[in-house]
């Protein structure tokens, strides 16, 4: 091996130097020729852009940390025009070569935490390291298998909201007013749940005509509260309800009372307890779910008398805090932690609070107005989506603030609503304006690994709570199911 | 005499001074010649000039040696030798003499003098007469006697006076005659020269010895040569000094105690008499004396006449003089006699007795003569030569003289001999250079290296090209100002982001809720539509049976209501759905709830014929109506004040009451335009004061609502004459108008004869917007395009607001040659709303 890089590097240095020669003589040559031949009306006679004759040569070095394809580690001279579907060929030589028994998959390359796409030649142009002595080190990984199109899930209206829980019970709010609840069929998540199976009708469990006078904006399962949810709407009350699985019925508990605007978006802690809510006005309200802070206060108006006949009316609740330091609409908030929270705001601003002290930690102010965030479950780093349809990863670990990590520009219109993956540190998805739901690696900035084009209209809303699963509700008024399956790789991270 | 004294005053130079008196000397020193000598003297003198004369101390006179030795040798010759050496002595005998002259004329009387004056001008002219026959000079000089203003004749006069007089004195005066007596021996001048000066000396050692022989009381006191010694020194003495010979001079006798006794009685000046310590002789004093000496007893000034107290004449006043004083001593030089004028007038007598000076001569001019009078010219030749007007010039040297030269340029044949024998190279080089003749341009030959010449020529003008030598002014753009790159002017919209779609037809309004959650828009398909913005969700549709051409929310967001202009109606819409807080609903509805009582209120009658306040039935109560204004015309635009309870109501089809400002809260309308306002287009409140804008065709007028009076009018330029929108900067400093003519002109309301006006549009701009919080600025046109541009206003007035279009979004659809009608700023965030012909309204960010 020693020698084939003697050999290469001898070559790299003796090269160049007599191509540079020769070079000078031709262009000199050439130069005249031109001088002489051309008019002499122009003498600005231009040196012609010199072509490298031969293919340039890079060394790369293959590993993985998937020991089931683990090759010889070993430097390779590869040229530099070789894309990741000739590296794949050849990985696909030397892996048959080390008797596997199964067939190579195909691999995704990343060279120094970046995804490879396209030539080599033209990642080490935009990289502009070009002292690369050792050559490239490429790590190679099992590619994601593609997501499957599922199921569609019909709606009377667009779908605004929607929460997919550890139940397996899917709830979506809608434009009309109303709630549904679904069991959709999502197999049980492995790799062969592939056929699809669609029927809405078993599917359907209740709907829940009426759930606000206004259209629901957000919905969320509460988490460790049996087959309990929250949900927001234009009507600027967040409702707790309570959804009896045994008689199928669904009572509102709690009608949490004290914005003054649409409330635009949800989260619930992951103990379940607290309830965040954001609105128009730009005020964000955390909200418990037991029966603490009830409030005796006159609805303003009168409950229907089938809702009177019900045993028990919701009981008003105020809110356990207000955080008001948003100026505009706050559209995104996550819970990172139990006590923390993050959230965005149309005020360009995305901030982080620490809940019990009721104060801003973290501060970040963006270019333009903020639509959704998520935080990753597995560092708490941020993702937020931007009215100028780009993605950006904030990393609040790093420092006392927020700092911009990366922008993810692919989609054409905002992205309304980004979800981190449950099982994969690397994945997020995204549901856009451009009827797209797209699947992120946040090693490829510049494209994403999927796009799913199933949708006709805006995707206002996605989830990818359970893994295996990704659920986005759109405003061509349909739920639409894609299973992610799982291949070994992602397992073992 | 006379006329010597009268030239002394008259020029008190030293020269003429002094050789009067060498003349006196002369005189004088000529007594004992005889007539002869005398005559040969004068004869002399005349020919000699007055040079020989003139010796004063002056030698830089050039002639002055050269005459001395002339006049030594004449002297010598005529033998007058003695008496010329008198004139060499010094000035000091010279006073003496003529103190004794004066002292004789004391004597006589003054009478007896002028007697003898006039006698000697007597002698004078008798003398004249004679010597008119000696010289013609002399005849001369008594012509121009009478001739005062000729100094050199006046001296000349004087000098045949003083002659004239020397001659008179000879006989008066005796005393002289044994003093004059000289020997002269030699002939040689040089001896001569020497014995002028040892008998210049002798002369004055002879002196005292003349004096001795005439004593005089004046000089007694000269005879005590004891000086300064206090004669009581003497008192025990003889004598009381000594003369000036030595000898003693013995006290006078003054008798004993009787003698002096009896003096005292006797005499009757004893009183006033005292002796004189120094000649020891009695002095009577006289009256003079005497008042003198009681005078300076008395502590007075000696004089009676002088006064002590002489009228003060301030030197030093404030008042201007016209000559001014100065203490400075006067110059040295004003005491000496010019020396200039000595030398001119020494050259003037010299000139005279050169005979070069001639009284009545004038200078000749030149006398011309006819140079072609000998030649035999006939008369009109010579007219050509003395031509009354000039000659025309000469023809300039054409191209023909380059090969045609005129003979005298062509070599001669001396030098074509010479060139000839030079070599033949330099042979060949000489004749290329020299000119040569050809009769015609035909005749001259090729140029041997012409094409040469031409090929070398065009080769340079080839092979160099025309790009190196041009002169780079510049492009049009490097005139233009460094407009900052529009990255830099970030964020304004660049994209689609949301279609709002739903219409049917044309959109023609659309606003946005102040708080930026809701826009409503209004189309022809006679529907009004409120929208969602985040999501683009139509949230309510209204039918109002009607093309809606203009909504506005009301800018007051503690109320919800949405004026509509419906054909001939404003309806003011709660939408009452969730789209605000309810209390904001409900305080909106209970405003509605029952119209406001008028009271007193006489509602004008005028505008109660253009406008009926009515409520809506129940149908339309239940759809959100709370108020009808019923008006005569289609209203085209419905302006809110920003406090949002007035607005303004625009019909351009009514003539006069076109424009009506009504007042939300009190059901009440007013039209306060109503002479001025014809064919209004657009109008707009003041974001800040109580100041209204009404576009006219081809002006703009500003109101004072307070004031009740137009502020300002502002005529437009006639490419935007008829204005389609218009737009008040945030700030009210500013605003902007569009026009049907393709501009946008933008007015700076301190400034408005300066606007500034875009030209990018290529149609009819159809609405312009500011934004509320960015620097930003839309408008429309009828070419299908949206040009966002960056305005930033400065605080700073002298600075101009930054104009610079960003970006140009182009997206709708274009129906019946309309696209974009309406555009609107999202109140908080940079995002544009533009309504289209399409049926769509689309959301930019």
């Amino acid at each position: 091996m020693s020698d084939m890089e003697n050999n290469s590097k001898n070559n790299q240095e003796n090269e160049p130097s007599k191509k540079r020669r020769s070079r000078r003589k031709m262009s000199k040559k050439k130069f005249l020729q031109q001088y002489e031949q051309k008019p002499k009306k122009f003498l600005t006679v231009s040196l012609p852009e010199e072509k490298m004759e031969e293919d340039k040569n890079v060394l790369i070095t293959l590993y993985t940390k998937q020991q089931r394809f683990a090759v010889p580690k070993s430097s390779i001279s590869v040229p530099d025009d070789t894309d990741p579907t000739g590296l794949n060929r050849m990985l696909s030589t030397m892996l048959e070569q080390s008797n596997l028994k199964e067939s190579p998959p195909v691999f995704d390359f990343l060279v120094d935490g970046v995804m490879l796409h396209g030539a080599l030649s033209k990642f080490l142009e935009e990289s502009e390291a070009s002292n690369r002595e050792g050559g490239l080190v490429i790590e190679y990984l099992e590619q994601l298998p593609p997501p499957i199109p599922k199921d569609a899930l019909n709606h009377d209206d667009w779908v605004a909201a929607l929460h997919f829980s550890q139940d397996k019970l899917l709830i979506t709010g809608c434009y009309d007013n109303t709630i549904h609840i679904w069991r959709p069929n999502v197999g049980d998540g492995t790799k062969k749940a592939t056929k699809v199976l669609s029927d809405d009708t078993e599917a359907h469990i209740i709907k829940i005509t009426d759930a606000h006078k206004a259209p629901v904006k957000a919905i969320s399962w509460i988490p460790k509260k049996n087959h309990c949810f929250v949900s927001g709407g234009m009507d600027q009350s967040v409702r707790i309800w309570q959804w009896d699985a045994k008689s199928n019925r669904v009572r509102c508990v709690y009608k949490c009372r004290g914005h003054t605007q649409s409330i635009e978006s949800l989260a619930v802690a992951a103990d379940g307890e607290l309830v965040a809510s954001g609105s128009w006005e730009g005020a964000l309200k955390i909200w418990t779910t037991g029966d603490e802070d009830i409030i005796e206060a006159k609805d303003d108006e009168p409950e229907s008398k089938k809702s009177r006949s019900t045993v028990d009316p919701p009981k008003n609740k105020g809110p356990r805090a207000t955080l008001s330091n948003h100026t505009q609409s706050v559209s995104g908030l996550v819970w990172p932690t139990l006590r923390t929270l993050a959230s965005c705001s149309w005020d360009n601003s995305v901030r982080l609070w620490d809940v019990e002290a009721q104060q801003a930690t973290g501060h970040y102010v963006g270019p333009c107005a903020c639509l959704s965030l998520d935080s990753s479950p597995f560092n708490n780093t941020i993702i937020f989506s931007a009215m100028d349809a780009r993605i950006r990863l904030l990393d609040p670990r790093s420092g006392d603030g927020l700092i911009l990590e990366k922008t993810f520009q692919h989609h054409k219109r905002w992205a309304n609503s980004v979800k981190w993956s449950p099982t994969n540190e690397y994945h997020f998805a995204s549901g856009g304006f451009d009827n797209v739901v797209k699947l992120w690696d946040i090693r490829s900035c510049r494209s994403p690994l999927f796009e799913m084009l199933s949708h006709e209209d805006k995707v206002l809303a996605i989830d990818w709570s359970r893994p295996g699963v990704l659920f986005s509700g759109s405003a061509d008024c349909n739920v639409k199911v894609f299973l992610l399956p799982r291949n070994a790789s992602h397992e073992d991270q | 005499m006379s006329r010597k004294r009268k030239i002394v005053q008259e020029a008190p130079s030293s020269s003429i001074l002094k050789f009067d008196e060498d003349l006196d000397l002369l005189g004088i020193l000529d007594e004992d010649d005889d007539e002869e000598e005398d005559r040969l003297q004068q004869k002399s003198f005349t020919k000699l000039g007055l040079h020989g004369l003139d010796d004063g101390p002056d030698t830089s006179d050039p002639y002055y040696y050269e005459d001395k030795d002339n006049l030594h040798k004449e002297v010598a010759f005529y033998k007058s030798s003695k008496k010329q050496t008198k004139s060499k002595n010094s000035t000091e005998i010279k006073t003496t003499k003529k103190k004794d002259k004066k002292g004789k004329s004391k004597s006589v009387p003054d009478s007896v003098e002028e007697d003898k004056i006039e006698d000697a001008n007597k002698s004078d002219n008798d003398k004249k007469d004679d010597d008119v026959d000696d010289s013609d000079d002399d005849e001369h000089a008594s012509e121009s006697s009478d001739d005062e203003d000729i100094f050199s004749s006046d001296g000349l006069d004087d000098e045949s006076d003083n002659s004239d007089e020397d001659s008179d004195e000879k006989d008066s005066d005796d005393e002289d005659e044994g003093y004059a007596e000289k020997p002269s021996d030699d002939g040689d001048s040089s001896a001569v020269a020497e014995e002028i000066i040892t008998d210049g000396v002798r002369a004055s050692k002879q002196l005292p010895d003349e004096y001795a022989d005439n004593d005089s009381s004046d000089e007694e006191e000269i005879m005590n040569t004891i000086g300064n010694v206090p004669t009581e020194w003497y008192d025990e003495c003889d004598h009381i000094g000594f003369d000036h010979t030595g000898q003693k001079i013995y006290k006078p006798d003054r008798g004993d105690g009787l003698d002096a006794f009896l003096r005292r009685i006797e005499d009757p000046n004893y009183m006033r008499t005292v002796v004189d310590r120094l000649t020891g002789q009695d002095v009577v004093l006289v009256d003079d004396d005497l008042e003198l000496i009681q005078r300076l007893v008395k502590a007075q000034v000696p004089s009676a006449q002088y006064n002590l107290y002489e009228p003060f004449m301030d030197l030093y006043s404030h008042e201007v003089m016209e000559t001014p004083l100065s203490g400075r001593p006067e110059h040295k030089r004003s005491f000496l006699p010019s020396r200039s004028e000595r030398e001119k007038i020494s050259r003037m007598v010299h000139n005279i007795k050169q005979n070069l000076i001639h009284k009545h001569q004038r200078p000749k001019r030149y006398q011309a003569y006819d140079l072609w009078k000998s030649d035999h010219i006939p008369v009109p030749m010579r007219r050509r030569l003395n031509p009354k007007y000039k000659a025309p010039p000469c023809k300039l040297p054409t191209n023909s003289n380059s090969y045609n030269p005129p003979p005298e340029f062509l070599p001669t044949k001396f030098q074509l001999d010479w060139i000839k024998s030079k070599h033949v190279r330099q042979r060949a080089e000489i004749w290329a250079r020299l000119p040569k003749k050809y009769n015609s341009l035909r005749l001259v030959p090729n140029h041997r290296t012409y094409v040469m010449d031409v090929f070398n020529r065009c080769l340079d003008l080839y092979m160099s090209s025309r790009f190196a030598y041009k002169k780079i002014i510049g492009t049009s753009k490097d005139l233009l100002p460094d407009l900052p790159r529009p990255r830099d002017l970030r964020p304004f919209p660049t994209r689609e982001a949301l279609q709002f779609l739903g219409h049917k037809s044309v959109v023609r309004a659309l606003a946005v809720h102040p708080l930026g959650k809701i826009l409503a828009t209004g189309s022809d398909d006679h529907t009004v539509k409120i929208w969602e913005i985040s999501s683009g969700r139509c949230i309510r549709t209204l039918d109002v049976g009607d093309a809606v051409t203009c909504l506005q929310w009301n800018p007051n967001s503690r109320v919800l209501v949405l004026a509509v202009c419906v054909g001939s109606c404003v309806v003011m819409i709660n939408p009452e759905s969730y789209l605000t807080e309810a209390a904001v609903v409900t305080r909106t509805n209970a405003l509605f709830m029952v119209p406001p009582e008028q009271g007193d209120y006489e509602v004008n009658k005028k505008v109660q014929r253009a406008v009926t306040w009515a409520t809506p039935s129940s149908d339309e109560r239940q759809m959100g109506y709370r108020v009808v204004l019923k008006h005569l015309c289609p209203v085209q635009q419905i302006v809110w004040h920003p406090q949002g309870d007035y607005f303004a109501t625009l019909q351009r089809e009514a003539k006069s009451s076109s424009v009506i400002i009504h007042q939300l809260s009190r059901h009440r309308s007013q039209i306060p335009f109503s002479k001025s306002a014809i064919k209004v287009t657009a109008m707009s409140f003041h974001p800040k004061k109580a100041y209204f804008y009404i576009c006219c065709q081809g002006r703009v007028r500003v109101y004072s609502l307070l004031q009740k009076k137009l502020i300002r009018l502002i005529r437009t330029s006639s490419s935007s004459e008829w204005i389609s929108s218009i737009a008040v900067h945030p700030s009210g400093e500013h605003f902007i108008i569009g026009s049907h003519g393709k501009r946008l002109t933008w007015y700076e309301m301190e400034a408005t004869n300066r606007p500034y006006t875009l030209r990018y549009h290529h149609g009819a701009v159809r609405s312009v917007a500011y934004h509320n919080k960015y620097p930003l600025m839309a408008s429309a046109a009828d070419d299908g395009r949206v040009i966002v541009a960056h305005a930033m206003v400065y605080n700073d007035w002298i600075k101009d607001p930054l104009i610079v279009p960003v970006k140009e979004l182009r997206s709708h659809a274009f129906l019946d040659g309309v696209c974009v009608l309406q555009l609107c700023w999202h109140p908080c965030n940079p995002v544009l709303f533009t309504a289209g012909a399409d049926g769509t309204v689309r959301l930019w960010q």
